[in-house]
């Protein structure tokens, strides 16, 4: 069986942060042969504080190891696949090697701004004539155009714009940012979609070239599109309402035995209902109460449910409201996450190393197709791990022509320093 | 040779909002999708706030099925009917799911060599907790993300909106596509199992890394990132909010030398990003006066000007309102010949001038009348 559906298509991946990196990574877990060209600086620069790993907590064992650039986890967990080549793109002989290689490639996907790539030399036209078959996807944050497309753009600024910030948080707070920067991978799974439709329409016109553009305020705003049409037909902005929501009550967390220990429940019929004053030792007389009752009396409820799962610990309280056909679950942390029995049986973590890592767990691809499955073939790169291999292997050049490039440093397989990254490049 | 993907042929058996948006994916992208219902009813139509609708003799539907099932042809019929398994038999693609119940497959023993069968749950079809019933509220919470948001010394609550069943939606969408690439070279389609907990676990930040490398749960932090990225928040302003997002510091010194702070960064308190992110309080105490002095136009326009990473907090309004989107003409109508409500075109845009999606309201039919285009 063949390593995915993806399998011999070759993608080029120059993305940074997180909105870019996660789609070349579920690329590469379909089977694409996913080349990360990275900056020599993407890493960070050589010399980082001691501090580090205990101000991330991303690193293993909390230490810096000889490589610190490897072994940092928030960029090893949205690499695996991928084939690590660092390349100085702010050189001339860089971008011709870049060029090069899109000749012998069949997607680009890039979340620079859009000014980058005509600066580059590399608008539609030129990239075509390079390669009329490329799939160019670009990722920029407000699109190429329109008056506010040279706003900077980071996950939670774009949640912020959109309104679902706005929507968020406490009914008596001010509003409140995700606690994750939820923009980006959204944005990265709507480039992954629109990579996929590129493909199809290149497989269907016989080669032709595709160009994809996955502004993220877009992909986040269609996330909005039932919200913001909802808020269209009653004349305003939806309020803030914590945890509640009209048409369902009870609704809510509520604290267990432990530090900082919650249960979730919702409540979405009165037949749950009933069972839920049950489950939990309601009094008797609550169970008539219907949905408007229960919405006008969702106080009272809280501290009555509060009070019954304070003695029992999430998982217990969830297993016994599921038991009995009650919607709830454990409030889950990230032990939760690695410690879950279901995840674990599905096979979920995928289990990887690197040159500078032990072997650790990460989430796997959500993906689960029965006959192509998505596969873990290697861990996350090294910084310019593969550059020998990459440019021998795709543009045929030999180790005198490696070295050379390396020795003027188009090439790199350590960041640079504070000092040469702060010397002025062109 | 390749089927254009205007004439891929998408059933759907949703029982929840993420198989609809699964198929709206393929629908306003150009592909045939039939949506089929169910004659007593679908009991997901009135989801939301309600509007009129011409929808098979609905007065009304919900803002959430509205928006859900743009540009389908929509079917009244038994599932499991002669009919529709036929129709289904016919198809490139059937996607089907559930929530809140289990989703337990109609179309798993269809004999269809060539079927894409894409199934969307919030637990997927195996595993221990398959059978439980979970909605977007505990998905929510069983995924770990609930547990980020909110202040460390009160209780955490949901991201607004339906994001479980979309991310759901959005990997079903992905599953499907891959599973047709797969099927012009092996001749065969497959299954494809997609679980909201999966799908929301793979969408983490630094959660499940921060424990499996360094034993550290990542907890809230209110209106902050947790770590030393620092401002990285919602800020109240003279008439509103801010969203300063100045995580990795580049840009934070050309913006606070425009704002006229440009002395904070000499303070050893917030020089550094390790410093600021120490000192988060201190930090945001020492802007906080200069925020409640100006807008949050005139702060968004410093940070324009800057190119710092921020920007306003706005409402619904504020944002179907912003000039930007106008001029990428992102909001498009619901249904022009019934009302001025308008929805997002759709999350990717494709074509050589990036013309992107062009959803249009449903249309209904009776499954003899379906048409499948050519191929």
């Amino acid at each position: 069986m063949r390593s995915g559906p993806l399998s011999g298509l070759r993608v080029l991946d120059l993305t940074r942060v997180w909105a870019g990196p996660i789609a070349g990574r579920l690329l590469g877990d379909l089977g694409a042969d996913v080349i990360h060209i990275e900056s020599p600086w993407n890493r960070g620069p050589l010399e980082v504080s001691e501090d580090l790993p205990d101000l991330t907590h991303t690193f293993p064992d909390n230490e810096l190891g000889e490589r610190h650039w490897n072994r940092n986890g928030g960029f090893n967990k949205l690499a695996r696949n991928k084939r690590g080549v660092a390349i100085d793109l702010s050189s001339e002989e860089g971008r011709q090697l870049f060029r090069e290689l899109i000749a012998v490639s069949d997607v680009i996907l890039e979340n620079y701004s859009p000014r980058v790539f005509p600066q580059w030399g590399l608008d539609w036209d030129s990239l075509q004539q390079i390669n009329p078959s490329i799939i160019h996807i670009s990722m920029p944050g407000y699109g190429a155009k329109g008056p506010g497309a040279n706003r900077v753009a980071l996950g939670p600024v774009i949640e912020a714009a959109t309104g679902m910030t706005m929507m968020s948080g406490y009914a008596d707070s001010i509003p409140y940012r995700s606690g994750v920067a939820w923009p980006d991978p959204v944005s990265g799974m709507s480039a992954v979609a629109g990579t996929l439709v590129a493909l199809w329409r290149r497989m269907a016109s016989g080669g032709n070239g595709q160009r994809v553009e996955t502004a993220m305020i877009e992909s986040m705003g269609t996330f909005a599109g039932d919200e913001l049409l909802s808020a269209q037909i009653v004349g305003h902005p939806p309020p803030r309402r914590g945890n509640r929501e009209p048409g369902i009550a009870p609704q809510g967390v509520y604290r267990c035995l432990g530090d900082d220990r919650w249960v979730a429940i919702s409540v979405t019929s009165d037949q749950e209902w009933r069972l839920l004053c049950d489950l939990a030792g309601l009094p008797d007389g609550w169970k008539r109460w219907e949905l408007w009752e229960r919405e006008s009396r969702h106080d009272e409820i809280d501290v009555a449910l509060g009070i019954w799962s304070r003695s029992i610990s999430p998982s217990e309280a969830a297993m016994r409201l599921q038991g009995g056909g009650v919607i709830s679950a454990v409030v889950a942390d990230a032990r939760d996450l690695l410690e879950s029995d279901h995840l674990a049986e599905r096979g979920f973590w995928a289990e990887l190393g690197g040159i500078d890592m032990g072997t650790l767990r990460y989430p796997g691809c959500p993906v689960r197709l029965s006959k192509t499955p998505a596969t873990y073939r290697r861990g996350a790169p090294g910084l310019g791990e593969h550059n020998g291999e990459v440019l021998s292997e795709l543009l045929g050049m030999n180790e005198a022509e490696i070295a050379a490039l390396a020795e003027g440093r188009v090439i790199v397989d350590r960041p640079p320093s504070m000092a040469e990254l702060l010397r002025p490049r062109i | 040779m390749t089927k254009s993907f205007a004439d891929l042929k998408i059933v759907e058996l949703a029982g929840s909002h993420a198989g609809a948006f699964a198929t709206k994916m393929f629908a306003d992208y150009g592909a045939q999708v039939v949506k089929i219902v169910p004659p007593d009813g679908d009991p997901l139509l009135r989801h939301g706030e309600l509007l009129a609708s011409h929808v098979f003799g609905a007065r009304e539907v919900g803002s959430i099925w509205a928006f859900c099932n743009t540009s389908k042809m929509v079917v009244t019929e038994d599932a499991d009917s002669e009919e529709v398994t036929e129709l289904v038999s016919s198809a490139d693609v059937v996607i089907e799911s559930s929530a809140p119940e289990p989703l337990t497959p109609i179309t798993a023993n269809l004999h269809a060599p060539r079927l894409v069968k894409v199934y969307i749950s919030p637990f997927g079809l195996t595993g221990p907790w398959s059978q439980r019933r979970s909605n977007v509220f505990t998905d929510d919470a069983a995924s770990g993300h609930m547990y980020l948001n909110g202040e460390p010394d009160r209780h955490p609550f949901r991201r607004h909106g339906r994001h479980t069943e979309y991310s759901g939606a959005m990997y079903g969408f992905i599953g499907a596509m891959s599973a047709l690439v797969a099927r012009e070279s092996t001749g065969l389609g497959q299954t494809v199992d997609i679980a909201h907990i999966e799908a929301m676990v793979a969408m983490h930040q630094h959660t499940t890394t921060m424990w499996t490398h360094a034993g550290h749960v990542l907890k809230r932090e209110g209106n902050g990132q947790p770590g030393m990225w620092h401002p990285a928040g919602v800020y109240e302003c003279q008439d509103g909010f801010v969203f300063l997002c100045h995580a990795g510091g580049a840009k934070l010194e050309p913006f606070l030398q425009a704002a006229g702070l440009g002395d904070l960064l000499d303070d050893p308190l917030f020089a550094t990003n390790e410093s600021r992110g120490r000192n988060k309080q201190a930090f945001n105490e020492a802007i906080r006066p200069w925020l409640m002095s100006h807008t949050s136009d005139e702060i968004c326009q410093l940070g324009e000007a800057t190119f710092s990473p921020m920007g306003p907090v706005w409402d619904t309004h504020q944002f179907l309102a912003d000039p930007h989107m106008t001029a990428r003409e992102f909001f498009v109508p619901l249904d022009a010949e019934r009302g001025d409500e308008v929805i997002p075109r759709g999350p990717f845009r494709i074509g050589s001038d990036y013309e992107g999606a062009t959803p249009g309201p449903p249309t209904d039919t009776s499954i003899d009348r379906v048409e499948w285009g050519a191929g």
